[in-house]
């Protein structure tokens, strides 16, 4: 009895799901983790967790994601629910002009309590209900590139572009690991022949300590 | 007659009349005269006894004679009364013959009627029996017929089956007689017991549907009666901080829950595909079955299924969590359970005694040490804060929800408080190495904000803006990016700690808000940087400012952290004002200058070590100073230039006046130094022009500090140089002995030190001799200035 303990991967990184209420993050959650996509349209009550492990050049990746209500009636986790988040993916209804202009709104907020260096995906969803768009494409990838954010359109019902999303922000986040274990090898490095300094280095705790650091969520 | 004695007589007579009485009274009541007659013969005289007997015969026989008299007359009457009664019967008797004649001749025809009047009856009683046996067996059989529509009808019903049922039974138990018809009889006696073996069959089995399908619906009642106190706890937090402009925005759509029973909300919220969900909140079933128990006088046995089913629900309801991790199962676990406790207290209400408030506490309290033994469990295996707090708030918001229908959790909320010390440990861990990597991304640059909205963010979010107008765009602000990288990670642990303690635990929120926030700032924020600065860490002058300067920042960036905990915490702020504490980054702050002024030491060193900066025997005082002097003025110039912009007043005070006090120092041990032999007055003359700069460097910094005591910052400038000056004074004085005269040298040369004066004193005196020796011609004539340097070398000696 009791949980299971999940030691089988390299990487665990946490990435949330943020936008207005009922833009589809749920059905994109469980459309990327489950496959499944249900026409309920059902609140999530508090925060839900999904997890989907994957492979990325020989290693384990296990993505952690995190989908809440889009009100605020959650205020009181708000806080924990960016702490240690390394992706981010901003979803708004194609069909609804309001959740796109509240993309600002989101991306403040994302700004003010997520780490500097979360990677965010700014997510158009809803793309198959070609006859209700009120929001373009190019007015999604302007703003997209305005903020410096990924942009993908996708669909949770038809399964478009959904994996592509995920994808890329944890090719992203992988990238960025990679580069930090590099760079603490590299300082560790050119700190150990400083005599001066009066301390030594290890280069393998270092290069530990950062992954950790990264992966913990 | 013999003659009496002249003394007896009156006693006898008196003693013989007694007697006699006595015998009369005897004699009629029939007793024994035995005793009479032995005393009369034991006196010697029985003649007035017989004489008595003998009148008493005579009167007896007196009367029987009378009493025969009487007798035989009224025989004598008697005999004649039955002679002519005899007569009177002989008359009667032909009297009787006659009417008995006249009676049979008209009875005859009425006999016949008679017996045609019983045949008739004796066919209508059977008539009669026969047609209640048929009514009595149509009854049955209506009522069969009528329990055979109810049973079709479903198992609403099938109460009224069993009570058609229940009839049939009566009349076959209690009827007058057994049915006649022996074939329907066996019929009915077999199906009584089949309908009611059916009705609690098909009882039973709409009560285990029922039990799926409410097992079900308990777990989306559960989550809308939690979803609800959280949209209760919402509302109540929107009240207590009428302040958030941003999060207000940020609230797009209203929630709208009205005070509904939770279970018509979960009803209203459920949608299409819940109808089978919604519809099993309907007890409807579940009372049906307790009544078509009774009915089937098996109430108790089914008070004893129904709680050893829930209870093994409930149990199974526990290993809903056993094939996830507890992060992901948590809030079905939670909901499942409170769903099951939602319905049970409807139960108990509304089900006329089928389960006891016993049986409801003893179900909770097997659930609560359940819930306790998994969070324990889990908890203990976490290493994320975050994941700590949203278990512990979804459980804050299970007891919340309990605690309206009456469940005691104060068990809950003490798993929740025992680990709040786990939680802040996990969450400082967190904010360490957030704190720590900040830390180390910073360049110390001053930070550039180009928008309002980078400002906002960054700057009026933390009240730690230098005044109130918003500054014209692009800005720079006079800290780096540490600060508000820091201060957004201070009050995320704020925030955080705030939405354990409001909801995870019992007590005065504020005042472990308080605690915990002490705790971050002196043990993460304070130790990071104090680490960060003992460890030097290739920090350069203008870097280490910059540090310090970040210093002041977050002095006020403190404040807003009080300010913003009592906030959260709905505590006013003029109470959080009164209680002001130390500012809690003092070590830092003060290592930050204690390093900056590490370096603009080690740098004014690199200066002065400068071996061709002075020459000790030039024959020329140098023009405007030694080298030294003028490289260090120009850097320190250009030092207060930059640190003008961003430390506070106080702090460069501070470190100008001890960046001077090292200048003083450094001159000193210009003098001490080893590779200085000997010097001559056109040095001293030098040093005394270097001095002056200083001092002039002094005096114009002090016009910086006009808000404070432009005088008072003067004279600590001054005063920072004093050992320097003195010295020099008292090497360029024509009588320096004057040293040695406790009044004067507690006057002008209180800062110097004995073994110092001797030594410099000693290279100074051989220069002189060597100077005066050039003038060889004049050598009868002494130097009045070299003899009082002499006396002050000998006194010292002597001293030391």
């Amino acid at each position: 009895m009791g949980g299971r303990v999940d030691h089988e991967y390299s990487y665990l990184f946490k990435m949330v799901l943020i936008g207005d209420s009922g833009v589809g993050k749920s059905n994109i959650l469980s459309r990327f983790t489950r496959n499944h996509f249900s026409l309920d349209s059902k609140s999530t009550i508090g925060v839900e967790f999904a997890t989907k492990s994957l492979q990325m050049e020989g290693k384990t990746i296990k993505a952690q994601i995190w989908d809440t209500a889009g009100q605020e009636r959650y205020r009181a986790i708000t806080s924990a629910y960016y702490r240690g988040a390394v992706g981010a993916l901003l979803v708004y209804d194609i069909t609804k002009r309001q959740s796109f202009d509240n993309v600002h709104r989101w991306l403040r907020e994302l700004r003010d309590h997520a780490d500097s260096s979360i990677v965010i995906m700014m997510v158009g969803n809803k793309s198959d209900l070609i006859h209700l768009r009120a929001v373009s494409e190019d007015e999604g990838k302007a703003l997209a590139e305005k903020e410096g954010l990924f942009f993908l359109e996708t669909s949770a019902m038809e399964a478009v572009n959904v994996e592509e999303a995920f994808q890329t922000i944890i090719t992203e986040v992988y990238g960025i690991v990679n580069r930090k274990a590099l760079a603490a090898k590299e300082a560790a490095a050119a700190s150990a022949p400083l005599p001066s300094q009066g301390k030594t280095i290890s280069i393998d705790s270092a290069a530990g300590n950062t992954k950790r650091a990264c992966c913990s969520a | 007659m013999l003659r009496r004695q002249p003394g007896d007589a009156p006693a006898s007579a008196a003693a013989s009349e007694a007697d006699l009485a006595q015998l009369s009274t005897a004699i009629a009541a029939g007793e024994d005269l035995g005793p009479f007659v032995r005393r009369a013969f034991a006196c010697g005289r029985p003649e007035p006894l017989l004489a008595s007997l003998r009148a008493a015969a005579r009167d007896r026989e007196a009367e029987i004679e009378e009493l025969c008299r009487a007798h035989f007359h009224d025989f004598i009457r008697a005999v004649d009364d039955l002679r002519s009664l005899l007569a009177d019967a002989d008359a009667l008797k032909g009297s009787l013959s006659a009417s008995h004649a006249a009676l049979l001749s008209s009875a005859a025809p009425l006999l016949a009627s008679l017996e045609s009047f019983l045949a008739a009856r004796g066919l209508a009683g059977n008539l009669s029996s026969a047609l209640a046996s048929s009514r009595r067996c149509v009854r049955l059989l209506a009522l069969a017929n009528r329990a055979n529509a109810h049973l079709q009808g479903g198992n609403h019903n099938l109460y009224l089956a069993l009570r058609a049922v229940d009839a049939i039974d009566r009349d076959l138990a209690s009827g007058p007689e057994p049915l006649p018809l022996p074939t329907l009889r066996r019929m009915l006696l077999s199906l009584v017991p089949a309908v009611r073996a059916h009705a609690e069959r098909e009882i039973s089995r709409e009560f285990s549907d029922w039990m799926v399908s409410i097992r079900a619906a308990s777990r989306h009642l559960g989550q809308v009666a939690i979803g609800r106190s959280a949209a209760a706890r919402q509302r109540q937090e929107e009240l207590r901080s009428k302040h958030r402009p941003l999060e207000e925005c940020i609230t797009l759509d209203d929630d709208g829950v009205g005070d509904l029973d939770d279970f018509a909300a979960a009803a209203a919220t459920a949608d299409v595909a819940d109808g089978a969900a919604a519809a099993s909140f309907d007890l409807t079933p579940l009372y049906r079955a307790m009544h078509i128990h009774h009915t089937l006088a098996l109430g108790e046995r089914f008070k004893k299924y129904y709680l050893e089913n829930r209870k093994l629900q409930l149990t199974s309801d526990f290993d809903v969590i056993a094939a996830t991790p507890f992060l992901e199962s948590h809030q079905v676990f939670f909901s499942q359970i409170a769903g099951f406790f939602i319905v049970e207290d409807r139960v108990f209400r509304t089900g006329g005694g089928l389960t006891s408030r016993p049986d409801v506490d003893a179900l909770w309290d097997s659930a609560v040490a359940k819930m306790v033994s998994v969070m324990e469990d889990n908890f203990s295996r976490m290493q994320t804060a975050n994941h700590l707090l949203l278990i512990t708030d979804y459980a804050a918001l299970l007891s919340a929800t309990m605690r309206r229908y009456g469940y005691p959790v104060g068990m809950l909320l003490d798993v929740l408080a025992r680990h709040r010390d786990k939680y802040h440990d996990l969450l400082l861990a967190d904010c360490r190495r957030q704190v720590v990597e900040a830390l180390a991304a910073d360049k110390f640059d001053q930070m550039l904000m180009r928008k309002e909205y980078e400002y906002s963010m960054n700057v009026l979010a933390f009240g730690i803006q230098s005044s109130d107008i918003t500054p014209a765009f692009p800005y720079v602000a006079p800290f780096s990016c540490t600060v508000p990288d820091i201060c957004r990670i201070v009050r995320s642990f704020i925030e955080d700690s705030v939405s354990f303690m409001a909801h995870g635990g019992g007590g005065d929120t504020y005042a472990a808000v308080k605690k915990y926030l002490g705790r971050i700032l002196s043990e993460v924020v304070d130790a990071s940087i104090q680490k960060l600065v003992d460890s030097g860490g290739g920090l350069s002058v203008s870097q280490a400012m910059q540090v310090a300067a970040n210093m002041s920042v977050m002095e006020r960036a403190c404040e807003f952290f009080t300010g913003h905990a009592a906030q959260l915490c709905g505590v006013p702020l003029r109470a959080v004002e009164r209680g002001r504490r130390d500012f809690p980054l003092r070590k830092s702050r003060d290592a930050a200058e204690a390093l900056l002024l590490r370096l603009l030491r080690s740098k004014v060193d690199e200066f002065m070590g400068q071996s061709d900066g002075v020459t000790w025997m030039a024959d020329d005082p140098p023009a405007g100073g030694n080298e030294y002097a003028n490289e260090v003025i120009i850097y320190l110039e250009t030092l207060t230039s930059t640190a003008q912009q961003i430390l506070p007043l106080p702090v460069l005070r501070r470190v100008l006046v001890a960046v001077l006090a090292h200048i003083s120092e450094r001159i000193v041990g210009l003098f001490l130094n080893d590779s200085v032999k000997r010097f001559n007055a056109s040095a001293v003359t030098g040093i005394d022009t270097d001095l002056k700069m200083f001092e002039a460097f002094g005096e114009s910094m002090s016009s910086l500090f006009v808000d404070s005591d432009q005088e008072s910052a003067a004279n600590e400038m001054k005063a920072a140089l004093v050992e320097a000056r003195q010295l020099v004074n008292l090497l360029m004085s024509n009588s320096p002995e004057n040293f040695l005269n406790p009044v004067i040298r507690e006057k002008s040369y209180n800062k110097l030190d004995y073994k110092k004066v001797a030594a410099i004193s000693e290279k100074f005196r051989d220069s002189s001799e060597s100077y005066f020796s050039t003038f060889g011609t004049r050598g009868a004539r002494q130097n009045p200035k070299k003899k009082s340097l002499d006396t002050l070398i000998k006194r010292l000696r002597e001293a030391s």
